[in-house]
């Protein structure tokens, strides 16, 4: 069985947002290297398929990561074991296993899943050749690091095991091209066209075209020649490049070590002493946050609180910087990603302010959007003429 | 905000990925495509005036999805003309048209 696969992968220090194939897989970006199959009687290998992503073992074979057997994303988080994450602000993507796992994990998962929709049967064998782009943060988005995390993913071919209970699918993962852009960039692409390639439309502009009395037929295509500021902000990195239309200003990429993880390790302290508790991870804190019934949900808000503020302050000022760079010359300064949905009631005040003295228009993607922006404008660029162009000359030039 | 087109300038069109046959017959069996589209604008203009036509066709259209169905229904009279010019020439002028309006300098950006 053979399959070509577009992927569009933003490996976020929380969340792992992957396109396969267009479906998108979102899983928390963490996975542990274990000894053997938690199963000790045999599963029906199509329960498991089902929710696959869910309940993820595999075992990899690769020339860019440590061999052996993962749990990957829920399963590892949920199974106990000793995990493996991406540390805010430590690690360097490019450099650690953890992406790369990942994302085998999750291309081998759909592939399998694939063939059982269409052959309604489980092969022992598939190969899938895969066309790739994702991303590095701004702050570490060099030439020579993109071009060693493009290297690594193309050396192969990558040997994936998917473990459906006790059965094995042998899954080889061939990188045809993958091309690592600098991390929001792409999220130009998102703006204009959906998943079909037609300009988006829906509520993801309703706000915005509502604020800026926009016409009523309002869609992507506003955006196709805007200079837009983008502010996505993530757990360990805020990114600030600038777009022009389908053009990347290569002179303004600017990234900063900000986010909402670092406002949660500085709320920990605080909120673990006032709930009496000697020590609780992130997690649970995320956990609080989420849930507004938990009786210290309005702990966990106050002790985020002035946190966050530091951070937003930090981001507001990075803004004020990339604006004075660009002459005010924006049309559009658009915030998304995790950390926009947890600063929104402090940042948006901010900004629309800054916004209104410069004389630039606010896009502040409405949370349901914020989290996948980078994934789905990576799925898009994937998609598109100029990697089909980057591809074709990078073949040439071999 | 949107900028008005002026003479000279270039649209854009792209066919959707489920494009019924019907149109995509019609596409390939013009010689000239752009000037086939502007006689069919010139005829709606005659016919009605300047209007935007998404205020008066309806979303879902009997020929959008299957155009097959519609040419059975037509006692295959369609389906004669289509066999009949489809031969014709596949058309080179699409392609500068159809280009997503990405140019050298916009992939230049991404290396």
């Amino acid at each position: 069985m053979q399959f070509h696969f577009f992927v569009g992968n933003d490996n976020g220090n929380s969340e792992h947002d992957i396109f396969v194939d267009g479906r998108l897989i979102q899983q928390p970006n963490v996975n542990c290297a274990v000894d053997g199959l938690p199963w000790s009687e045999e599963q029906s290998p199509e329960s498991i398929i089902k929710n696959l992503q869910d309940q993820l073992i595999v075992t990899i074979d690769s020339p860019s990561a440590r061999p052996g057997m993962y749990f990957i994303g829920k399963f590892a988080l949920d199974s106990g074991e000793l995990l493996d994450t991406m540390q805010v602000g430590i690690d360097y993507k490019y450099d650690v296993d953890l992406p790369i796992v990942n994302t085998l994990g999750q291309i081998a998962s759909v592939a399998v899943q694939k063939v059982f929709e269409e052959e309604k049967g489980i092969p022992e064998n598939i190969e899938v050749q895969v066309d790739m782009a994702t991303v590095l943060p701004i702050t570490q988005h060099t030439d020579e690091a993109s071009a060693k995390f493009e290297r690594r993913f193309m050396a192969g071919p990558h040997n994936v095991t998917v473990h459906l209970g006790k059965m094995r699918v042998t899954v080889k993962v061939i990188f045809d091209f993958t091309k690592v852009v600098p991390e929001a960039t792409p999220v130009t692409f998102a703006l204009q066209k959906d998943e079909e390639g037609n300009w988006r439309e829906g509520d993801i502009f309703n706000e915005f075209a509502q604020n800026y009395s926009l016409q009523e037929n309002f869609n992507g295509s506003y955006f196709k020649d805007k200079r837009i500021l983008h502010t996505d902000i993530g757990d360990g990195s805020t990114e600030y490049p600038i777009t022009e239309g389908n053009k990347l200003l290569r002179q303004f990429v600017h990234g900063s070590n900000h986010g909402a993880g670092y406002a949660i390790e500085e709320a920990l302290d605080e909120f673990n002493r006032l709930i009496h508790l000697p020590d609780s991870p992130r997690q649970f804190f995320s956990d609080v946050m989420k849930n507004p019934n938990h009786k210290y949900h309005s702990k966990a808000i106050k002790t985020l609180r002035r946190p966050l503020e530091g951070q937003a302050k930090q981001i507001i000022t990075n803004i004020r910087k990339q604006l004075t760079k660009a002459r005010n010359e924006i049309d559009v300064i658009c915030v998304y990603g995790g950390g926009s949905i947890l600063m929104r009631s402090i940042l948006h005040p901010m900004l629309k302010d800054l916004c209104e003295e410069r004389e630039i228009k606010l896009l502040y993607i409405p949370p349901q959007y914020a989290v996948t922006m980078n994934a789905k404008g990576l799925d898009a660029f994937v998609r598109g003429k100029i990697y089909e162009a980057l591809k074709e000359r990078a073949k040439q030039a071999v | 905000m949107k900028k008005p087109k002026k003479p000279g300038d270039n649209i854009s069109i792209k066919t959707k990925k489920n494009e019924s046959p019907l149109i995509v017959d019609w596409i390939n069996c013009q010689t000239n495509l752009m000037d086939s589209i502007r006689y069919l604008i010139e005829n709606e203009v005659a016919a009605n005036g300047i209007r935007n036509l998404q205020n008066h066709i309806p979303a879902e259209r009997a020929f959008s999805t299957n155009g097959d169905s519609l040419i059975a229904n037509n006692n295959g009279l369609i389906a004669n003309f289509r066999n009949a010019e489809l031969p014709a020439t596949k058309v080179e002028s699409l392609t500068p048209n159809e280009d997503d309006d990405i140019d050298d300098e916009d992939i230049d950006s991404w290396i």
